[in-house]
């Protein structure tokens, strides 16, 4: 079994570096330019050379984006914007509540941070793509003439229309929750407002033709807790990284369990049952992930609805056994991880630079931050 | 004809316009004190005029002060002090709208009034649209011999679970507090306990797509029975079977109610052909009954239900897979199929 698993292992990385290599010449290969149309919003994340990939939950599709933001930035600046969502409905010529920050994504090549807004509220509100520069200023990105792709993650199903006659209409939408780039594949998870299931698509990038469609099927992810019961987990969010040089997607599940998965594993149709690392415990909603690397440690940074932020080592984490074992009374078990306190009232989290992090935070009487952060 | 502004002018620092909130306090504030970025629109020169054109919609409760600054113009002499600089401004106020109150909570499934500890989901259907952003700060769950309102006891994602048009609502409750052995029960417990009875209430103040409120709060108040771990399973379903030659309905009693929204699409009727035979679906008797009726009179023969796996009762359990699998169970370790299918024949 062992040699098989490394053989496997040693064509998954040389296909994998093959990708990347062939990919790395021409991220823009299938890009048209025109101005690229948008139903929704978010959720967003930068892939290499300035691309922002952009997930549209009502057309229920992902769009890669050529901003052309490919200058390096300069020396780290501190950033904070207090009241960030008053200078939005200011630039959008509207009131706050007018306006949701629907993602936050840092281009990490030159830190220009990009930010998914909604102006309005309704089934008619228009999505908008602003951006920050390291020094505070804030502006529209035109998709005016642009490079961009776009894939459809699936036509609903006629089935899912109801009603009769003229009536007929199709409720079940497919909600993204969040959205990654990897190497060579743009990961995206899915959360029905029917059928409760998770569904993790990997989708090759540059995008496949409609042909290759099929290479889109999702995954279906599963909980087990402590080997005695079995579930169906929506991803609430995900972060991809290297575990000792085995690609490997820790995801956080609506139900609160931090969880990891081989990327092998995400196959086409496949069943996916994710090794429980921690359990965070209740009261809690996972909000956003980042990877970073402190004092030659790799720590995950979780920041959740309710227990502030928290830092979560993966030192040894390839080794450790799923936690088997329920964890009562308020405790916690698995990973070692640290409650960061101040960090409170985070909405949005990404990565600013090595050493720091841009948070989207709410602070006195609805007003918005938008702060970077030492990396704790 | 016009023309687009040329690039080597920054119109937008000759006339900006900048959209502020009506206050009372508004009208008597200093250009230099505007601190906002200036609205986002497009600058056009006519001959001598110049043109702004705001990139969106102009809104009710905003005021749009337009401020010219001619010393921006190349060629004009600047001047230190702002204030004196400015030659024109002018406020352009929308009055706000007060929206009379039209909507109201039309349904909210499932609509039976004793539901399963291991509730999954909730349905809330509005007669018009809706805002979003706000919406689990006009839900709430009630425990009625205390009157206290149960703690956290939905999934509150942050994407909210609408339709397109924004008419339907599905609240999750949290996963956490019904999945056995996952931290959040086992420390809190379920949000709903067999034995009492709860309240989901849904206020008035919640904004509608046009800003009015609700017309009135919605109260689903209901009794809570012991966990539902049982598949669906439609072999046992009760078949009430039309006779051929007539456009008379088919009808499937589930003997429980079912998921709203999948019991009404994930069934349907094929013909000993294998074909999709057409008409129209209603559920019945709080979506304990699913109906058919036939486009056309049915034909004497056989026929067959196929239904989807994915369909759920109202804790989650699909055909062949209650919710959480229980590992030591062989029984429920059967391999999950896409479809199953239920044959009859009409006569």
């Amino acid at each position: 079994m062992k040699p098989f698993l490394c053989l496997r292992t040693l064509a998954t990385v040389v296909i994998g570096l093959a990708h990347f290599g062939l990919g790395a010449a021409d991220w823009t290969s299938g890009m048209k330019e025109g101005s690229p149309e948008f139903k929704s919003m978010g959720p967003i994340t930068f892939g290499p050379d300035g691309i922002l990939f952009i997930a549209d939950t009502k057309a229920a599709a992902v769009i890669a984006l050529a901003t052309g933001d490919t200058q390096a930035a300069k020396d780290f600046q501190p950033l904070k914007i207090e009241g960030i969502n008053q200078k939005i409905a200011a630039l959008l010529g509207t009131s706050t509540d007018q306006i949701l920050i629907d993602d936050l994504a840092v281009n990490p090549v030159s830190r220009q941070s990009y930010l998914a807004v909604s102006r309005g509220t309704g089934p008619n509100a228009i999505p908008v793509l602003l951006k920050v520069s390291p020094n505070g200023q804030l502006s529209a990105v035109s998709m005016e003439k642009v490079r961009f792709s776009r894939t459809e993650l699936h036509n609903a199903p006629a089935d899912a229309l109801v009603g009769n006659g003229d009536r007929k209409r199709n409720l079940r939408m497919e909600s993204i929750t969040d959205v990654a780039f990897y190497q060579d594949r743009v990961l995206v998870a899915g959360l029905s407002n029917e059928e409760f299931a998770s569904t993790l698509r990997t989708i090759p990038f540059p995008f496949p033709g409609a042909a290759t469609a099929a290479g889109t099927a999702g995954v279906e992810i599963y909980h087990g807790a402590h080997g005695q019961f079995e579930t169906r987990s929506p991803v609430r969010t995900f972060v991809p990284m290297n575990i000792g040089n085995k690609p490997t997607l820790f995801a956080a599940y609506t139900c609160t369990p931090l969880v990891e998965i081989p990327l092998s594993d995400l196959k086409a149709g496949a069943k996916v049952k994710g090794k429980t690392i921690a359990e965070l415990g209740n009261r809690n909603r996972p909000i956003d992930m980042i990877v970073y690397r402190k004092d030659g440690k790799d720590f995950l940074l979780l920041a959740n609805s309710s227990r502030g932020i928290m830092k979560i080592s993966t030192d040894g984490i390839e080794a450790a056994d799923s936690i088997t074992s329920p964890v009562g009374g308020g405790g916690i078990k698995g990973q070692p991880f640290q409650t960061i306190d101040g960090w409170t009232g985070v909405d949005q989290l990404d990565k600013y630079d090595a050493a720091h992090a841009l948070v989207l935070r709410k602070s006195e009487g609805g007003v918005q931050v938008l702060e970077s952060r030492d990396l704790p | 004809m016009g023309s687009a502004a040329p690039d080597t002018i920054q119109w937008q620092r000759v006339l900006a316009v900048y959209a502020e909130p009506v206050m009372p306090s508004a009208s008597t504030r200093l250009f230099d004190q505007v601190t906002q970025p200036a609205m986002l629109g497009s600058h056009l020169v006519t001959g001598e005029r110049l043109q702004f054109t705001p990139s969106f919609p102009l809104q009710p409760s905003i005021q749009y002060r337009a401020v010219l600054r001619p010393q921006a113009l190349p060629g004009v002499k600047t001047n230190d002090d702002a204030n004196n600089n400015i030659i024109l401004s002018k406020v352009l106020r929308i009055p706000a709208i007060l929206a009379s109150a039209t909507t109201r909570v039309s349904a909210v499934h499932p609509s039976e009034g004793k539901l399963p500890e291991n509730l999954l989901k909730f349905y809330i259907q509005f007669s018009g649209s809706m805002s979003r952003g706000r919406s689990y700060e006009n839900i709430r769950l009630i425990e009625e011999s205390t009157r206290q309102v149960v703690e956290l006891p939905f999934l509150e994602l942050d994407e909210e679970l609408w339709d397109r048009d924004m008419t339907r609502l599905t609240v999750l409750l949290d996963p956490g507090r019904i999945k056995r052995g996952v931290k959040p029960l086992v420390d809190t417990g379920p949000a709903l306990q067999a034995g009492k009875t709860y309240s989901l209430v849904i206020d008035s103040h919640w904004l509608d797509a046009q800003g009015a409120p609700l017309l009135e709060t919605h109260r689903k108040t209901f009794e809570v029975i012991p966990a539902d771990r049982q598949t669906a399973d439609p072999a046992a379903w009760t078949l009430h079977l039309p006779t051929s030659g007539t456009q008379r309905p088919i009808a499937a009693d589930f003997g429980e109610a079912m998921d709203h929204a999948l019991a009404a699409r994930c069934i349907r009727v094929l013909d000993r052909h294998g074909e999709r035979v057409e008409g129209a679906v209603q559920l019945e008797q709080q979506d304990h009954i699913w109906v058919f009726e036939p486009k056309h009179p049915w034909q004497p023969g056989k026929y067959r239900l196929e239904i989807q796996s994915i369909i759920e009762d109202l804790a989650g359990n699909n055909i062949g897979k209650p919710f959480d699998v229980k590992l030591d169970d062989p029984a429920q370790q059967i391999p999950f199929r896409q479809r199953v299918w239920r044959e009859f024949e009409i006569r």
